[in-house]
């Protein structure tokens, strides 16, 4: 199932997303074309004020006409529909943009009297950037997140407070000894000149030293209480500081603190610690590779010591309980892609049916914030499972449940744990299960002839192992792993792929022929590590 | 339900020690799998008490197979010939609840003391901390089993890819209609074939179950091969030699011969 040069064109000409065959040329494709509507634009203000200079304009202007009208035709020629495409809305847009210039340049015989008109309404190719509105939102966020993670560890917005006070002391300080001055003394005091107050106040404010004297005494008074405030501001300034640097030493070998305004989005979010959350975010980051940052609330959350740092520059931490409605929005679980509460074990005397009912109780809070969520609970005993699993949806792990039947499975078929560790392990050369839609070719197709062709796949192995037919939002809840008997229709080797099936293949990365819901991506639905 | 039986006979059978909640399901699991013959248990019980105080770990033995239970300390020498673990199939060492977290230098005591009684047995252990397997691996044991370990790589796996557990689940069970994954020696017929030439046959003469990988000693080094790659040094074209194993995932144990 190789990619064909026009699927390559057309991934390249998508907007980058940042994942699943969307490459770096895909987002070299994106800043060159977002820098030509730009530059075009910028055209129009230019040629008005600089009319000499528009012949030159003129040909630069034809010249992203070209560039606009080669995007648009390879566009169109990539397009999984030909027929249809001028007449989707981003193929207009993107005529839109070419149309104006093409109707300028055969004005001579056709538009004449709406010649300047026209030239203007090549600022419509801004409409283009509509194309862009993710990798315009999604680069607002970013930058939105790193000025409040600023703003938060490094004290910003007191010390834009401390500015601004100072700021405020320094325009009302000089003006008001220049005026005391001038008044009192006339023009022989250092405060006499405007600007001159200006510079002397601002040492008094920053250095605490009184420089230059006012002659007056009430101006003496006015400048010794400039001073303490001069004193005071160096004094908080200096706290602040240390503040910072204490704040930093603390944090030191911890997990980087969530800011209270940075908004998270397709972010995975681990609710509760218990020890095997190392481990938990270590196979996630793995599977992911560190495309989707992970969110630990847990009253804990700001004592979580790590052992190395760059293993966890995706990982955040909300210290604060879970079950507090205002901590559970500042994790952006609304936003989450996966939720995933762990069994606390913050008290050691819980038995584990209060422990399961404290898992329980963060599962219905946080289904209450985002109830489409795929939701995964650890759960310590079988009793919690019956009432549990009243909660469509949830995925509950009993993991005793899971060693109890491999032990018997391991004195039943010796060795038989290492290829579970192995289908259980994220790492680039292990295989795991992955569910996928059928591929069109294999629609029709038997099963036998699935396994046949996956076998002989060799740039992506894999192998066909099941079917899975269980509804959209529930997968994995009706399935066959090897088909072989008859009851569920789904009998090997007779049984026929449709299209809403959907395979159980095991292999190294999710299949990159996959027909992926572009809209499932940047919902976050399907976490790929591509 | 624990009934009386003679253990002067056993052979090929399995040896427990120590009890915790898991050995309801495990003994469950050996005697009434519908896949495999049924096995005759053997339970080493340190703590009188602690037996008698929990009736839900004591298993449902409704089978031919025996279910025995010896009173005494797994590491002694005489409980363990009492337990015929020289004529034993397999041996596992549940963690003791009485030593709580630490009950993994217990566990591994018992593990060297079964082995030095037979070698030859497969040890499979609980263990609690992940933190000690490394050291584990370097004794005699077969497989460790670490629950924490397991709860970490589903809660992951669920994640990632959400109804995966799932198939764990229907893969571990021994329940009738659920497949599972057996490993089983390379007939001779099939020696010097690929994995792709035996998958493909396997396909087209419509065996009922399904290759997923192989284990080949690769350097003198035991590997485990699940779904082979194309290249790389074990490929889905490399030729098997005798002495590999199969993978395959099927309803029952696998009888390669008449699909080749």
């Amino acid at each position: 199932m190789k990619h064909s040069y026009k699927d390559f064109i057309h991934e390249l000409m998508e907007p980058y997303s940042g994942r699943f065959r969307s490459g770096l040329g895909s987002l070299l494709v994106d800043i060159v074309i977002i820098f030509c509507i730009l530059m075009s634009c910028l055209l129009i203000p230019l040629g008005y004020y600089f009319p000499e200079l528009d012949p030159f304009f003129w040909k630069l202007e034809i010249g992203f006409t070209v560039l606009f009208c080669v995007e648009y035709i390879i566009r169109w020629m990539v397009a999984p529909n030909p027929i249809v495409y001028p007449f989707t809305v981003f193929a207009m847009i993107d005529f839109l943009a070419i149309m104006p210039t093409l109707l300028v340049l055969n004005a001579d015989f056709i538009f004449l009297p709406f010649f300047r008109g026209l030239r203007l309404l090549r600022l419509l190719r801004l409409l283009k950037f509509i194309r862009y509105r993710i990798f315009f939102y999604r680069l607002y966020i970013r930058i939105r997140n790193w000025s409040s993670a600023l703003t938060h560890h490094y004290h910003l917005r007191q010390m834009r407070l401390l500015f601004l006070v100072t700021l405020l002391f320094w325009i009302l300080g000089s003006n008001l000894l220049y005026i005391t001055e001038t008044r009192l003394v006339g023009n022989q005091g250092p405060y006499s000149n405007y600007w001159q107050a200006y510079w002397h106040i601002i040492i008094v404010l920053v250095s605490g030293i009184e420089d230059k004297e006012p002659l007056s005494l009430l101006g003496r008074i006015e400048v010794s209480f400039f001073l303490l405030i001069g004193i005071c501001f160096a004094g908080l300034v200096t706290a602040e500081l240390v503040s910072i640097l204490v704040k930093k030493m603390n944090r030191s070998g911890k997990i980087q603190l969530k800011a209270p305004t940075s908004q998270l989005h397709h972010h995975i979010v681990i609710i509760a610690f218990n020890p095997n959350i190392f481990n938990v975010i270590k196979q996630i980051s793995a599977a992911v590779k560190g495309k989707n940052q992970i969110l630990i609330v847990s009253r804990r959350g700001d004592k979580i010591k790590i052992a190395n740092p760059k293993h966890y520059k995706k990982v955040l931490a909300l210290p604060g309980d879970p079950l507090n409605r205002s901590i559970l929005k500042q994790a952006w679980i609304n936003n989450a892609s996966r939720v995933i509460i762990l069994s606390s074990d913050n008290d050691k005397n819980d038995t584990l049916l209060e422990k399961d009912n404290r898992s329980l109780m963060k599962t219905i809070a946080a289904i209450s914030f985002n109830p489409g969520v795929d939701m995964t609970v650890e759960l310590q005993t079988t009793d919690s499972l019956k009432y549990a699993s009243h909660l469509a949806g949830v995925n509950f792990i009993v993991a005793r449940i899971f060693g109890e039947r491999l032990i018997g499975q391991a004195v039943m078929n010796p060795g038989v744990t290492e290829i579970f560790t192995s289908l259980m392990t994220y790492t680039d050369d292990s295989s795991e299960f992955y569910f996928i839609p059928v591929p069109n070719e294999l629609v029709g197709k038997t099963l036998k002839q699935a396994q046949l062709f996956f076998l002989d796949l060799d740039e992506e192995p894999m192998i066909l192992v099941g079917i899975d037919r269980s509804p959209k939002d529930f997968p994995g809840t009706n399935f066959k792993l090897n088909p072989v008997s008859d009851d569920d229709g789904l009998s090997s080797p007779g049984v026929i792929l449709g299209e809403k099936d959907n395979l159980i293949l095991i292999a190294y990365e999710f299949p990159s022929f996959s027909m992926v819901n572009k809209d499932d991506l940047w919902k976050g639905r399907i976490l790929l590590r591509r | 339900m624990e009934r009386s039986y003679s253990i002067e006979t056993l052979k090929g059978h399995v040896v427990i020690c120590n009890c915790n909640e898991k050995v309801k399901t495990i003994v469950e699991e050996l005697q009434n799998s519908t896949v495999q013959a049924s096995l005759d248990v053997v339970l080493i019980v340190q703590d009188h008490q602690l037996w008698h105080d929990h009736p839900r770990w004591h298993p449902i033995v409704s089978g031919t197979a025996r279910f025995i239970i010896i009173y005494g300390s797994p590491t002694d020498e005489s409980i363990l010939q009492k337990a015929q673990v020289s004529s034993a199939k397999a041996a596992i060492i549940l963690a003791d609840p009485k030593y709580g977290e630490l009950s993994d230098a217990p566990s591994s005591l018992t593990a060297i003391a079964i082995e030095r009684a037979n070698p030859q047995v497969h040890t499979v252990m609980e263990l609690l901390s992940s933190m000690n397997r490394p050291h584990i691996e370097h004794s005699e044991v077969n497989e460790i089993i670490c629950i924490g370990e397991i709860s970490e790589k589903l809660i992951a796996s669920s994640c990632i890819s959400p109804g995966v557990t799932n198939i764990f689940e229907n893969l571990l069970t021994t329940e009738d209609g659920t497949p599972q994954i057996y490993i089983n020696k390379m007939p001779k017929k099939a020696c010097h074939m690929s994995f792709r030439q035996l998958t493909k046959k396997f396909i087209l003469n419509e065996a009922p179950f399904i290759l997923i990988g192989f284990i080949a000693r690769l350097h003198s080094l035991t590997t485990i091969v699940i779904n082979p790659k194309a290249n790389g040094p074990l490929n889905k074209d490399t030729p098997l030699s005798g002495e590999s194993k199969l993978v395959t995932m099927g309803y029952q144990k696998p009888d390669f011969l008449p699909y080749l």
